[in-house]
Parts: structure tokens; C-alpha cells; sequence
């Protein structure tokens, strides 16, 4: 029997691989830039060590097991969530994209560079109206964007959570 | 019990951070969030410690929380897509060229240099838009990153 220090040990060196496989081989894939491809990376991987560690623990049930079955599946909660985070923003980060051009550039005039950094800006803002229909959250209607239910729902828990924050500035 | 106290721990750190950030709003909220989250961390795994436990698993369940609500509300802040939702719960259906209007591109440009100076990683002189040492660093790390996760997308 896997003791439960042995337990977190095994996990993370399979959470190395995992990593390991995705810098080394699969990252070097065009498909692998996509982000259904590599948010379906982490969620089989996630599923299959829910499952593994559930069927593992189930006829043990001692406290012990579950606190280190719920220990397992959060320590791959932890992982994919930060490596899922990182990629995006490296992809996908405005701000990022705007420093990096001023870096590069040295210094950056209003008049000269905004207009290239203003391109960035249209092609998030189309991806956006965009994203909001694909994913189910605005329906359009000869040109009237409409929130469906669940966009009403996930809007008035965006905005609950900025009053709680107490986060005025948007997007 | 365990998870109890993981519970209790994680709902205190919300509402500690809700209630600090509305005291006293300056400043990052994510970094706010850090020290009360890591805090509260300490004093959960010194609760377990106390009663001479080690579950390990809590404390990771309590960590995973905490990242979570960090990405929320980061996401929610900066995310266009959750603000043109917010806007239109706000005031009704909207045509899609009054979207693009409110969101205008130097609206957004603006906010986000604006973003980078309030972090201190430009600064803006008489000549234009500079770099500070902490925002070349950044910019490094970025650029580090891109090439670790084989980003190649120009200019993202």
C-alpha cells in the first residue's frame, strides 16, 4: 500500500512529466498553440488522477485517505490552474504585449507606435463579441446583442465579486 | 473537522480581503490577497499543528481556494468579455457598433498604459513611453515565458 507522503511524492513526479512532456514535445506542435487543445491537456490529465486516486482510496476509508485523496486532486487543481494561467498570459496578455513593444522599441512616441498597439487592441475586441456568442453567454439579433440566462447569471456573479473586491476599473 | 477549519479558514480570508479592500482600496488587491490568503494559511496549518495533525490535504484543498479566487476576480477585472456582459445586464440589449463604441481601442490602449505606469513599469516623459527597470525585467520574463510555452503568434 502507497503511504500518503509517498502518495504526493508519486504525483509530483507524475505532474513532472506531465510538464516535461508538454515543454519538450508536444509544445513544439502548432495544435498544441491552441487553447481547447491545451486546457484538454490538463482536464484528461485532472480526470484521470481524480479517478485513479478516488478508486485508490475508496476501500481504505479513513479520514487519512480522503484528506489525501482531496490532497492529490487539489495538488493537480494547483498545478493546471498555474500553468493554465501562465500560458494564457504570455499568449494573451494586452499589457504584456503593450511593455514588451516599449521595451523593445526603447521609447515609444503617441504619435508613431499607438497605432500598431491600437491593432492589437481591435483584434482582442472582435475575439471578444466573438467569444461571448460562441460560448453561449450574448445571442445576437439583427444586430442587438442580447444576454442569454445563463450570461445573466454569470454577469451578476462577475459583478458581486467586483463589489466585494471593490474593483471599479473594467476591462 | 478538517475540512471545517479549511472552510472557515478560506470564507475569513474572502471577507477579510472584501472588507480590507474597501478600508483601505489602495494598492494591488492581489497583493493584498497574498498576505491575508498566506496568513490565514499559517494559522490553519498552526490550528492542525496544535491538534497534531497533518492534514496535508486540507491545507492543499485551502491553497487551491485561494488561487481560484484570485483567478476569478483577476479575471473578471480584466476581462473584456465579462465586462461587455456586465454592461449589458447594466443597461439592456445592445446594438454591436455601440459595443465597440463604449470599448473603444484608445479606451482600451489608454487603461492599460495607465495600468503600467499606476504599476511602475513605464513611464510616460516628454518624448513618449519608457520602460523602468522593473518594467524591462518584466518584459524579459515575458519574452522568457513565450519562448518556454513555444508561443509564436506575432505580437499576440
Amino acid at each position: 500500500m502507497v503511504g500518503s507522503v509517498d502518495a504526493y511524492l508519486l504525483l509530483a513526479g507524475y505532474l513532472l512529466l506531465h510538464a516535461a512532456t508538454y515543454f519538450l514535445l508536444l509544445g513544439k506542435l502548432a495544435v498544441f498553440q491552441r487553447e481547447r487543445v491545451i486546457f484538454l491537456f490538463h482536464f484528461v490529465s485532472a480526470v484521470a488522477t481524480t479517478l485513479l486516486t478516488l478508486v485508490a482510496v475508496k476501500p481504505l476509508s479513513s479520514e487519512v485517505a480522503l484528506d489525501t485523496a482531496i490532497g492529490l486532486i487539489a495538488m493537480h487543481g494547483i498545478y493546471s490552474v498555474s500553468f493554465l494561467e501562465l500560458w494564457a498570459i504570455s499568449d494573451d496578455s494586452y499589457s504584456l504585449a503593450i511593455l514588451t513593444r516599449i521595451a523593445a522599441a526603447g521609447v515609444i512616441t503617441d504619435a508613431a507606435h499607438l497605432g500598431d498597439l491600437r491593432s492589437i487592441g481591435a483584434r482582442k475586441q472582435k475575439n471578444r463579441l466573438e467569444g461571448l456568442k460562441t460560448i453561449g453567454l450574448v445571442d445576437s439579433r439583427d444586430d442587438l446583442m442580447i444576454l442569454t440566462t445563463r450570461g445573466r447569471w454569470v454577469a451578476h456573479a462577475a459583478r458581486a465579486l467586483l463589489r466585494l473586491v471593490n474593483i471599479r476599473r473594467k476591462g | 473537522m478538517t475540512w471545517l477549519f479549511t472552510s472557515i479558514a478560506f470564507f475569513v480570508a474572502v471577507i477579510t480581503h472584501g472588507v480590507l479592500s474597501h478600508l483601505a482600496p489602495r494598492g494591488s488587491a492581489v497583493k493584498r490577497f497574498f498576505l491575508i490568503g498566506a496568513l490565514v494559511g499559517l494559522l490553519l496549518i498552526a490550528s492542525f499543528a496544535v491538534g497534531n495533525a497533518r492534514p496535508y490535504g486540507a491545507v492543499l484543498a485551502y491553497a487551491l481556494l485561494c488561487e481560484l479566487y484570485v483567478f476569478l476576480f483577476t479575471l473578471v477585472a480584466n476581462s473584456v468579455s465579462l465586462n461587455i456582459a456586465m454592461r449589458l445586464l447594466q443597461e439592456g440589449p445592445m446594438r454591436a457598433n455601440r459595443i465597440t463604441e463604449i470599448y473603444s481601442l484608445d479606451d482600451m490602449l489608454e487603461r492599460r498604459l495607465e495600468q503600467l505606469v499606476n504599476a511602475k513599469l513605464i513611464t510616460r516623459g516628454s518624448d513618449g513611453w519608457r520602460v523602468t527597470a522593473d518594467g524591462a525585467r518584466i518584459a524579459l520574463v515575458f519574452n522568457f515565458m513565450r519562448a518556454v510555452f513555444h508561443q509564436t503568434k506575432p505580437g499576440t
